[in-house]
């Protein structure tokens, strides 16, 4: 099929803004508006390309419209070149967001909520994340590296290969959670709690002296990093 | 004339030409663009991220309403009417605007 070069410039105009609900219903409205205005300038003769490129020219900057159709749309337009990096959004609500491969480094997040959203991919070096709640949020992929959690909460969240390095995790809780390709490489993980969660090629080359394993199930690849590191693995499940 | 300073000038007036558009009936999105085009003579083109702008600000402020239309054909267009409110809105702005420009005309 041949592509929609309107749609495709209008999504790609409105990609920084998609976790914005509004959104949506204005991009079928803009969408409708140029495919009008397009079929206009052919009628009056205009080539193709011509008429392709004044439908587009037509259109305007759309941060205008988004400072206008939401009050946290004046926040985010200014945050938007640098894609949310260093942005202070304490407290912010941003549960249910969709923000996957978002660049969020050296943010402040302090106690904001990301409560099911879709983070995948998403990255947060150097970023403040204390008493942040990621409950239920797709984290599939994310850098959260260099980044201060304590408090934190990751209840039923899934966290498939992300990457913890450096970070600090104490007294975090990833009780009962299945965790599969992540990456805690010298992170702090001081009364950490992994009690019956699921370890499946885990990296923990840390100090584990700490941390608490308690009832968790993992394979003997992981196991034998945190016997080397000092784990107390007595009541651990190897498979 | 410097066409860029008078279509900022005209800019600035956005909701006030939307809102006199919208008393004469509802319309939607592309034909209030045409429309200004056409009533200008040509002269100012109303981008559609300044007017989306305009309009979605008006209907946050209570001075129009929006509703889907049912076109069968060619897409969905989302209509525009205005309020009490936004009549009253109009009115003051023509006021304003009329005062303006007779101190104007006094001046330059």
């Amino acid at each position: 099929m041949k592509t929609d070069p309107l749609k495709e410039h209008i999504n790609r105009a409105f990609a920084p803004y998609e976790a914005l609900k509004p959104v949506g219903e204005l991009k079928e409205e803009l969408y409708h508006d140029l495919q009008e205005r397009f079929q206009d300038l052919r009628n009056q003769g205009y080539d193709e390309e011509t008429a392709l490129k004044m439908t587009l020219d037509s259109m305007g900057e759309i941060s205008e419209i988004v400072s206008a159709i939401t009050e946290k749309g004046k926040e985010l337009q200014q945050n938007i070149h640098a894609d949310f990096r260093a942005s202070n959004m304490q407290d912010s609500d941003l549960s249910s967001i969709v923000a996957e491969g978002r660049n969020f480094d050296y943010s402040n997040l302090r106690k904001s909520d990301f409560s099911s959203s879709d983070l995948r991919n998403g990255s947060f070096r150097y970023c403040n994340l204390a008493d942040v709640n990621f409950n239920k949020a797709n984290l599939t992929g994310a850098k959260i590296k260099k980044s201060e959690l304590k408090g934190a909460t990751f209840d039923g969240a899934v966290l498939d290969n992300v990457d913890f390095r450096m970070s600090n995790l104490q007294s975090v809780s990833f009780d009962n959670l299945t965790l599969n390709g992540v990456n805690f490489d010298y992170s702090g993980l001081r009364n950490t709690s992994f009690r019956n969660a699921t370890l499946i090629n885990v990296s923990l080359r840390t100090d584990l002296k700490k941390t608490v394993f308690e009832g968790a199930t993992m394979d003997k690849l992981t196991y034998a990093v945190l016997k080397a590191y000092k784990a107390d693995v007595s009541k651990v499940i190897v498979r | 004339m410097d066409n860029r300073i008078s279509s900022d000038v005209i800019r600035g007036h956005t909701d006030t030409i939307i809102l006199r558009l919208l008393s004469a009936g509802d319309k939607y999105g592309y034909e209030i663009c045409k429309l200004v085009l056409a009533g200008s003579k040509g002269e100012y083109e109303l981008k559609e991220a300044t007017m989306y702008s305009s309009l979605k600000r008006l209907e946050q402020e209570g001075k129009i309403t929006s509703y889907w239309g049912d076109e069968t054909q060619g897409g969905r267009r989302r209509y525009y009417r205005i309020t009490e409110a936004g009549l009253m809105a109009y009115r003051q702005n023509k006021q304003n605007w009329e005062y303006l420009k007779t101190i104007l005309d006094q001046l330059i």
